[in-house]
Formats: C-alpha cells, structure tokens, sequence
C-alpha cells in the first residue's frame, strides 16, 4: 500500500468519525416526513461508508 | 408453549451446526478460507445482546444502542493499516491469541503474558455469562410467557445442562489439533451460518412488527407522544462526549475482543478477504440494526410496562398468538449467543491454556515424559473451567443487571488493551515495562470504577460505597472519581484509559528496552520488509545441545511433525548443526516459533530458556542485523525498480521488433510486386522480339503493330521505375517542395488542359465548378509536384468514369482557411471495403483478382504523399454504382508544422 493510499484511509477514518460525532450528528432533528431526520442522516452516512469502503478497498493491491 | 419443542429446536440447531462443521471439516476445509465465509464470520460480534439488548438500550435511551455498531464501521477504514497488520505478524510469528501477541512483541515476557490472559479472562466471562442468561430467558418467556424467576444451580437448573453441553461440543469437536495457529474451517462455515441465521430472524421478526402488526416505519414513529418521540429526534447534545467514548469502546472491542481476534485475524486466511468484509460487515451491522427502534417503539405502545423491554422482541410475536414467529425468534436468539459462546470460549482457552497452565506446568512436570496432548488437554481442561466461571457469574452477579450494561463493562476491559497494542504495531519506543504497567494500572481503575459498582448492586457489598464513598471519602466515589458526573461505564473507561495511558507512556519512556525487545519491536514495526524471512531477523545467541532440543520438540509436537519440520529448514535452510557442532541460531528460532504454535509465544520462550546456555545480545549485533535488513530492502528496491525499467525497455523493443517485420514484409511485397510487374511486360516483348527475330512476319503493317506494342510495354517498364523512383525519393526526404506562390485553378487548369485530347476522345463531358474565393487565392504551392497530383486524379477518372454517359466533374473552393479541390467521376465506385487500402502502394497491382490493373498502381501512393508535403489531405468517398470523390486540402499558409495539428474540414 502506498502513501497516498494510507494517506485516504487516514481521511476517510477522520471524515465518518466527524460525520458521525457531534457537531454534524446534531444537525438533523426533528422529523422528516413521517420519520425522525437523524435516522435518515444517520443511514445516509451508513450507506455512503458501505459504497467508498466497498469501492476503495477493491481497488487496493 | 411446551418446554420439549423449544429443547427439541434448540438441540436441532445445535445438531445443524455440528453437521455443517463436521461437513466442511471433512469433505471442504477449503470453505473455511473463502471470503465470503470469512466476512461472515466477523459479524459473530453480534450477540444476544444485539439481539435482545439493543431493543432494550433504545427504549430507555433512543439512538444510543448505535454506538455499538457505529464503532465498528469507524474502524473500517483502519482494517488495511491496522488490523492488516496483525495478521501478517501472527502469520510471520505463529501468534493466535491477543495475550500471546503482545507477549511476543514485548521481549516474550511470561508475567505480561500471565497478567494480560487473566485481565482478558476476568473482561470477558461476564460478556459469555450473559448470553447464558439471555437463553434461559428467551427460553422461559417461551415456555411461560413471562421472565422466571432464577431457577436452582447446578443439577437442578436447565442453564447448567446448557452449558455443559456447549463445553462438551467445543471439547470434543472443535480442539482435534495441538496447534492453536490451525485454522478451525469447520468452525468458521458454523459461525457464518449462525450470522445468516440471526440476520434473517431479526428481518423476519422486525419486519412482522413493523409492517404486520403495525403499518411501518411512519405509522409507529407517530404512534409516540411527543416527549416519547423526543429521544428519537433529536440528539441529546449534553451526551457528545458519552455518544465519542462509546464509540470509541465499540471500535477498539471490535478489534481486540477474543473472539474479534479469532475470527478476523488467527482464522484470516488471505489479507485480500478484508475486502468482501470492508462493505459486507457495514451492510450486516446496517440490517441487523434496521429494526431495532420499530421494534422497540411497538413494544413501548402495545406492551405493559412489566414486560423487561430486553423481551421485546421475543413477546411481541408471542403475546399476539404468533408462535411460529416467536420459535423464529428464538432461534435468532439461541443461535447469536451460541457463535459469541463458542468462539470466545475457543480464544479464551487457548489464552487460558498457552499462557497460565502450560507454563505452570512445564515447570512442575517430569522431563523425561512426552507431552503432545498436554496442550490440547489443558485447553480442554480450560474450557470447562471458562463456561463454569461463566455459569457462576450468571446465577450470582449478571441475573441483577441489563444485558448491555455488562457487556460494556467487557467492552471496557478490552480497551485497556489499545495502548499496547497500538504501541507493539507503531511505536518502537514501547516497551515490556510500559505495556505491563499501563495494563495493570489500567485494570485496577477498571475493577474499582466498574466491578466494584457491580458487586455492590448485587447485594455483596455495602451501597454506601456508592452513595458516600468508601469510608465517606466522596472523592474517591467509584462512579464518581473527583466528582466527574457521567454514565458509570464512560466514567469507568475515561478513568482506567487516562491512567493506563499515562503510566504507559512515561514507563516506556522512563525505562529502557532489551535488547531481545528492541530486536522483535523492530520487526513489528519493519513486518511489511521482513514479512519474507522474518524469523531469521531474530536473534538468539547461545548454546545448546541439539538432541535436547529435538527431544522437546517430540515431546511437545510428536515426532513425526518434528521431522516434517526439521525436513523443511534442511531445504530451506540447510543442516540445523554447523561444522563446530554448533545448533544454528536460526534453527532455534524457528523451533521456538514452531512451540509458540502449540504453547504460545513466552511459554516456548521459556522452553527455549531452560535447555539454553544462553547469552546477552550484544546491542552492535542488533543494529547489524538491522542495517543488513535495510541494506537488502534497499537492493531489493533498486532491483525491482531496474526490473520495471527492463520490463519497460523489452516492451519498447518489442514494439520496433514489430515495426521491423512489417517493413521487412512491406519491403518483400513491394520487391514481389515490382518484379511482377516488371516481367509482365518483359515477357511480352521477349514474344514479340522472338517473333521478329525468327522473321516469321511478311506483313509489315504486323511489324509495325508489334514493335508498337514493344513500345509500349517499354514505356510501361519506364512509367513503373520512374515512379518508383519517386515515391522512394518522396518517402525518403530526398524530394523537396518547391512552392512558391501560384493560383491553384491556373495549375487545376493547365492539367486539364493536357487531357483534353482524351476528354475529347472518350467523349467524357466535364464540368468545373469554382467558387469566387478559390479563383482568386494564390497560395504557396510547388506548381510541378500540384500538377501531377491533378493529372494523377484526373487520369484515374477518365480510367474509371461510366463508359456510356462518361462525365467528371472538377471543383474548387476555398474553405475555412483550406483550399479543397474535388475531382468526382460517375463510375462503378469503389467498395467500401477497399476505401482504406486505396493509397497504399500498389494496391491496385495487389486487387488483380477483382479488377484488371490498369497503370503501376503507385499514382495514388505519390499524391498522397506530396498533399502531405504540402501540409495537407486526400480523402475518398465512393458509393458503388454512382462513382468516387477524391477531395483534396490544402492549407492557405504555408505554415504546414502549425495546420497539421489544425483539424481538417
């Protein structure tokens, strides 16, 4: 693994660990339709982890 | 429900399990390896109390429960740098438990080998005695439709037989091998399973609750008052620091918790598995927990209070009538306490048995004996005693708290572990002092700020403690150190982490490395260099006496595996025993790492120890060894870069070996051509000069008519070399343009003039057809070479144009910066397929099958080539049945380096 690989797992770590920590994980409130929005927020950012881990674990030699 | 029905599907269960195992053991081992089993088999961190407890955690405190499983997909991101990592050291080192990796990094010390297995055990039989009491639950409101009160102990109580039938299962099946670095594939395919089977009973039963009991997601969120929707909708921001503990705890357990460590990195077959893991334990974690707060939103609403809310999802189905669904259920349940059970239960006794009864053994027995079933015997021995101790918890201590409640107090244990964990893997620095320090540091604070609150909740010791401190000392409050006011297990971890940390940090700093330590924290560091021959980067330095050695390697792994093993380092290494006598250090090594496997790494250390004559590493030899190490990955660098530069080199070769065979079989093609073509007319004037020789011809009007075709064939032989002539003089450079400024219709038109006659002749109408702008432009042009161009173009036209209407029409005009001229006939037209192949050299001579040649076939290979010159294009559209367009540009300027790269109209 390069650099710039270790270097993007390294931000990518510190991305969703502040995606899914106060501030941003205060945000969202109330309800969003007929669901809470910090639900939704919250699997929004499940899926993209899912999506970028997936993606760019594929790609790592 | 009757008790025989819930024993019967738990006991089949069971059954299905063992098959599957015994299955893949015997008849596919190889699926133990596959990815996807593998990622499987990471989600074993599922357990009861996912299952139950979550439920439970998210009525009292609504997203909460998350930071359970959002901690472990934070560490995704992590898995290629750190837990990679671990898995190429226990793959280098033989390691298989957590114990036995940090006492392998830290100098292979027995007393932080000893203290870190008790730590882990003393963390984790609370988090196994929970899934005991989560089955006896599940199976008693079941049975009775409400939670039972404890039952007896021991023989009178249904939770004892499961438990002995679980230790037989694990004695019996899963230890067949002495050593703990085998993979267990049976166990592997079980435990992927076991997460299929939890996964699906909790969509099945959630998705039964949601959208059959109630109309889905919406109609049960608006079922809630407005203060009970509260907790759901907004984040509570006083809990940001409790919400960043908890997910820091998940994250570190999810890595470190004995049965994470089993399934994730001794059982890890292939680093490049973690890829299928990296999105489908995200997803696993992501459907499990889809729905947990309908579930529990539909048990606050349409349950009574006195319902434990850890039931939920047990009574929901089952006090509707659903009772099918409810054995679903509880399968779900059975089977995510069964994989935690097992798989921690394996990892904790090999823990048990490597790093407590092994070396207290080895010191008491007789040497004279054999031992190759001491360890599987001791590991056997220590599943018993794990499952008993686990048993014990439940019936005196766990059966008084929630199920998440002790499991975070396991998650905090194993937290104390990250310190020296991350420091063995990153920093060089951190030494056996440090590491054993921080952990015993840390594991005081932990059982004052988080066993002790438990005990004293249980009834065993007085509650004053809690209330007014010990002895009335508020300060020392162990749910409160110093009045810190925060949920007893993020107080407890914030506590025990802060001085594990600290005593850790200035230990390592303040003492000094071995240099046995200093050698294996090198390779820790350096895995990725050293991953090929890592065990030869290890020192020894000593002497000892060959025989003994074998001797205790018979005795511990049987004789036949010693020879395979001794077979192997002869060809890898060659003989284990120099020309002195002298055991090679290397080959003790690899005896002690071939021990490790089945006794772990301090027991063998001490193996080692007590049949060497050993010596102090010399400090100079360390660093020499290390400067070989840096010296070779150097090398090895600049090798592979000089291999990637020949690789590159062979490949450019190759391409001009190809260029060469194409211009080798151009040159043959056009030597054949020209040959054919110079012997066609050759042999027709050898007939005609023949027959004149003879003198065979009386009629001198004959004569005459063959010397003229003598004639021509001999200006045919002329046109054919001049022209070759030409365009070898065009292709070479030697011809030069020679422009200078001329008006392109006057040079269209003196060509047209010189085929006048034949126009004529052939009764061929043409019609020109200028554009103001090309009338007038001028432009620099060498008026020679233009010239033959048109005539080339205009002879061919004539050639090909309709005998019976014969027309060709010339145009010109001035487009866009470029002169386009156009010479159009109304002939047969030229198939498609032979388009791009027009302006090839003799392609014509070449095409005799479907057109008899008329002229060298070089005419249009040397117009290409001087417009070329010129700066500019031919091109050739043609339609069969109605003629070609042969269209020529030409840029205005004569600035042809800069209108090449200049697309053309």
């Amino acid at each position: 693994m390069n650099t710039k690989q270790k270097s993007a797992l390294m931000l990518f770590f510190v991305l969703f660990l502040l995606l899914f920590n106060v501030p941003f994980i205060a945000l969202p409130h109330g309800m969003l339709g007929p669901l809470p929005g910090l639900m939704i927020y919250l699997a929004l950012v499940w899926l993209v982890l899912i999506v970028v881990m997936g993606v760019f674990y594929s790609r790592l030699k | 429900m009757e008790s025989w029905i819930i024993i019967l599907l738990s006991l089949t269960y069971l059954g299905f399990l063992f098959l599957a195992a015994h299955w893949t053991e015997k008849s596919k081992p190889s699926l133990g390896g596959n990815k996807w089993i593998y990622a499987l088999s990471i989600p074993v961190y599922c357990t009861a109390w996912t299952y139950y407890g979550s439920v439970g955690k998210a009525v009292n405190d609504g997203w909460e429960f998350l930071t359970i499983y959002l901690g472990p997909i934070l560490s995704i991101p992590l898995w290629w740098i750190v837990l990679r990592k671990m898995i190429k050291i226990c793959e280098v080192q033989r390691i298989s438990t957590l114990p036995d990796f940090l006492a392998d990094r830290y100098g292979k010390h027995l007393g932080l080998s000893i203290f870190s297995s008790v730590f882990l055990v003393l963390g984790v039989i609370p988090y196994i005695s929970i899934q005991l009491k989560a089955i006896v639950n599940s199976f008693n409101i079941l049975r009775d439709q409400q939670a039972s009160a404890v039952e007896g102990i021991f023989l009178t109580d249904s939770s004892f037989y499961l438990t002995i039938i679980l230790a037989l299962f694990i004695v019996f099946f899963v230890f067949r091998s002495i050593e703990t670095t085998d993979k267990h594939h049976g166990m592997m395919v079980a435990i992927a399973l076991d997460s299929v089977v939890k996964l699906v009973a909790f969509l099945v039963v959630g998705g039964f609750v949601t959208y059959f009991l109630f109309d889905g997601f919406g109609d049960l969120f608006s079922k809630l008052s407005p203060a009970e929707s509260q907790v759901f909708e907004t984040f509570p921001s006083s809990s940001g620091l409790e919400w960043f503990f908890l997910l820091f705890m998940s994250l570190s357990a999810f890595l470190l918790l004995p049965r994470q460590f089993q399934v994730a990195i001794a059982e890890n077959q292939d680093e490049n598995h973690l890829k299928t893991a990296s999105w489908l334990v995200p997803l696993y974690l992501l459907l499990i927990n889809l729905f947990v707060v309908p579930i529990a939103i539909a048990g606050k609403v349409s349950l009574s209070n006195s319902v434990d809310p850890d039931a939920y999802v047990l009574a929901l189905p089952l006090f509707q009538g659903f009772d099918g669904i409810a054995l679903l259920t509880y399968l779900g349940g059975f089977s995510a306490a069964i994989g935690m059970i097992v798989v921690s239960t394996i990892a904790l006794s090999m823990i048990v048995s490597n790093n407590i009864v092994v070396p207290v053994l080895l010191n008491r027995i007789d040497t004279s004996g054999t031992y190759t079933s001491l360890p599987l015997k001791s590991r056997r021995f220590a599943v018993f005693v794990i499952l008993m101790l686990a048993y014990l918890y439940y019936k005196y201590v766990a059966d008084s708290f929630s199920l998440v409640s002790i499991g975070l107090v396991s998650f905090a244990a194993i937290v104390q572990f990250v310190p020296s964990v991350l420091g063995a893997l990153f920093w060089k620095e951190a030494n056996k002092t440090g590491a054993l320090r921080g952990l015993i540091a840390g594991f005081v604070v932990w059982c004052y700020t988080l066993v002790l609150p438990t005990i004293i909740k249980a009834g065993l010791l007085p509650t004053s403690i809690l209330s007014s401190g010990p002895l009335g000392i508020s300060w020392l409050n162990p749910e409160a150190i110093l009045g810190l006011q925060l949920q007893p297990v993020v107080h407890g971890t914030f506590w025990s982490l802060l001085v594990n940390l600290v005593v850790f940090f200035s230990a390592s700093l303040l003492s000094s490395q071995s240099v046995k330590e200093k050698n294996l924290a090198e390779l820790y560091h350096g895995i990725w260099e050293y991953a090929s021959d890592g065990i030869d980067r290890v020192l020894w330095k000593g002497s000892l006496v060959y025989q003994d050695l074998i001797k205790v390697s018979n005795k511990l792994l049987g004789s036949y595996r010693t020879n395979q093993y001794l077979a192997d380092y002869q060809v890898t290494h060659g003989e284990p025993v120099n020309s002195e006598g002298q055991v090679e250090a290397s080959f003790v090594n690899h005896m002690e790492r071939l021990i490790s496997g089945v006794i772990g790494s301090a027991s063998a250390r001490m193996v080692i120890a007590s049949l060497a004559k050993e010596e102090e590493l010399e400090m100079e030899e360390v660093l020499n060894i290390l400067k070989e190490t840096s010296e070779t990955s150097r090398l090895n660098k600049e090798l592979r870069s000089k291999s990637a530069e020949l690789s590159k080199r062979t490949g450019e070769l190759e391409i001009a070996n190809a260029r060469l065979k194409e211009l080798d079989r151009e040159k043959d093609d056009f030597i054949s051509t020209i040959t054919h073509e110079l012997r066609t007319p050759l042999t027709s004037i050898k007939a005609f000069v023949e027959i004149l020789e003879d003198g065979g011809m009386q009629d001198e009007q004959e004569a005459k008519n063959f010397l003229g075709i003598i004639n021509d064939e001999i200006d045919r032989m002329t046109r054919l070399i001049n022209q070759v002539l030409d365009i070898e003089k065009l292709e070479s450079g030697a011809t030069t343009i020679d422009r200078t400024h001329s008006h392109p219709r006057q040079i269209l038109e003196e060509s047209i003039q010189s085929f006048e006659h034949l126009l004529k002749s052939k009764h061929i109408i043409l019609k020109e057809n200028y554009g103001e702008a090309f009338k007038q432009v001028q432009m620099p042009i060498d008026t020679d070479r233009m010239k033959q161009v048109f005539a080339n173009l205009l002879s061919n036209a004539t050639k090909y144009c309709d005998p019976d209407k014969p027309s060709i029409e010339v145009m010109g005009r001035v487009e866009g910066g470029f002169m386009k001229i156009c010479i159009i006939d109304n002939g047969q037209g030229i198939e498609e397929e032979m388009l791009p192949r027009l302006f090839e050299k003799f392609f014509q001579a070449k095409d005799q099958t479907t057109r008899k040649p008329v002229g060298t076939g070089l005419g249009l290979a040397i117009t290409k080539k001087i417009v070329e010159l010129h700066g500019g294009s031919i091109t050739v559209e043609s339609t069969v049945g109605q003629g070609s367009n042969f269209t020529i540009f030409l840029p205005l300027s004569a600035d042809f380096s800069k209108q090449k790269e200049t697309p053309l109209p």
